[in-house]
């Protein structure tokens, strides 16, 4: 149980990130404190608790993320990045301690508990700005300032379409109406 | 005094003393916002209107019995006076690292909450997820002058009425803002450019947007201005070839 920082091989960056398939071993840690509250009952929280920590597997591919675990009640959550509309990092006092944090994700479902939750992550401020980069809406605000100033180029093409058709059909009315006015 | 035993306790409960980075997403604007001063006076004062009526019952009971002469009643109404003293401070110290740390960080691009001292939470989401912004008051929080706003994303089952400075799913809540309409003015404003797409549905919306503003272009308008000149002459004249006819 240490909250301090291991030697890190390499740099956090995005291959870090999607590299993660387990939660920090502290977890266990974390999840046994937990189950103390129960007083008596702490073993009979724990077992579950126990299971979760060995069989959690989480994966974060180009498309979306997914995260698994149970052994008697087996749980699969899959969500795709664009769907996600809330990141929230959660750190009670006893994850603080260990140094580790739950980045829960939101998308827009019925229950107000978070539908995907990386429990006992270490580099959650880095997985946070991993989220963020491909969430819902980040890609919007990023381009519409873009858009602002350039104006859109495929706009203009399609103007000029329309415009050379229109012109044909003018031609061919003008055409007609000299044939109708020549021929009496 | 009061910073000294603040930054103990951060250090102890593993709390953040810097104010929270916004996403680093190349922002062009970010304000800071934060829960006003008289927020503290506001929820002491609704902790201890809570509190109160059993302390007055607590308070009626040692009277009733130094009135019966007991001996035990001045001692109980001294260790009841430092209980109260202590509780008191302690109520303010709570309330105080509570709204130390309670940040609201507005970019143009994004909104991030911090509260928390218990639970440590932040919160991130973008405009483009912002279905409604609410600015409620109650009438205590009239007294003193504060507001809270709501910030919803869409998606339910959120308790966030049942307390009301409590973010809670699918909603952030900047509590205890003086200038809460301001704020909301603020990130509405962005709201409105983030949600060119429609509301839950894919953001290549937007393309559809700038097709259908393509046709205002004068280009166009032209164009069928001279079509509806030509076909005009052209009405005119075979009318007036049946007319001879």
């Amino acid at each position: 149980m240490t909250a301090e920082q291991p030697p890190r091989a390499r740099p956090i960056d995005d291959t870090y990130i999607q590299a993660i398939t387990r939660p920090d071993p502290n977890l266990l840690w974390h999840y046994a404190l937990l189950s103390l509250m129960a007083l008596v009952f702490a073993p009979i929280v724990f077992i579950p608790l126990f299971f979760k920590y060995h069989t959690l597997r989480y994966k974060l591919d180009g498309e979306g993320v997914s995260a698994s675990w149970g052994i008697l009640f087996r749980r699969e959550v899959h969500l795709t990045y664009k769907r996600i509309q809330d990141i929230h990092v959660k750190r009670n006092f006893v994850e603080r301690w260990l140094g580790i944090g739950t980045v829960e994700v939101q998308t827009a479902s019925g229950s107000s508990s978070s539908e995907l939750a990386f429990e006992g992550m270490r580099e959650f401020d880095a997985l946070r700005e991993f989220l963020y980069r491909r969430m819902r809406g980040h890609e919007v605000a990023a381009a519409s300032s873009a858009n602002d100033t350039s104006g859109g180029g495929a706009a203009t093409s399609r103007d000029a379409e329309i415009v050379a058709i229109l012109s044909a059909i003018q031609a061919d009315l003008e055409a007609t109406r000299r044939a109708v006015e020549t021929k009496v | 005094m009061y910073s000294g035993l603040k930054s103990a306790v951060l250090n102890f409960l593993r709390l953040p003393e810097r104010p929270p980075d916004p996403p680093r997403d190349g922002y062009q604007s970010v304000q800071v916002f934060r829960a006003s001063k008289r927020w503290l006076s506001y929820r002491l004062v609704l902790f201890w209107l809570g509190f109160g009526l059993l302390e007055l019952f607590a308070f009626a009971m040692t009277i009733g019995s130094l009135f019966a002469n007991e001996p035990i009643a001045t001692v109980a109404i001294v260790l009841s006076a430092i209980g109260l003293a202590l509780l008191f401070a302690f109520t303010w110290f709570c309330v105080r690292i509570e709204w130390d740390l309670r940040t609201y960080v507005v970019t143009d691009r994004s909104l991030r909450v911090r509260q928390g001292v218990w639970t440590f939470k932040e919160m991130t989401l973008t405009y483009a997820n912002v279905q409604n912004v609410q600015v409620t008051q109650g009438p205590l929080q009239r007294l003193f002058g504060i507001e809270d706003l709501r910030v919803d994303t869409a998606g339910g089952g959120s308790s966030g009425s049942g307390k009301g400075h409590e973010s809670t799913g699918h909603n952030v809540t900047l509590a205890g803002l003086e200038n809460a309409r301001e704020v909301r003015d603020l990130i509405l404003s962005y709201v409105k450019v983030a949600s060119r797409g429609s509301g839950l549905g894919d953001l290549d919306d937007v393309d559809h947007a700038q097709r259908a503003s393509s046709f205002e272009s004068t280009a166009v308008v032209d164009a069928l201005k001279s079509l509806r000149t030509t076909t005009r002459a052209l009405r005119a004249s075979v009318e007036r070839r049946t007319r001879l006819l």
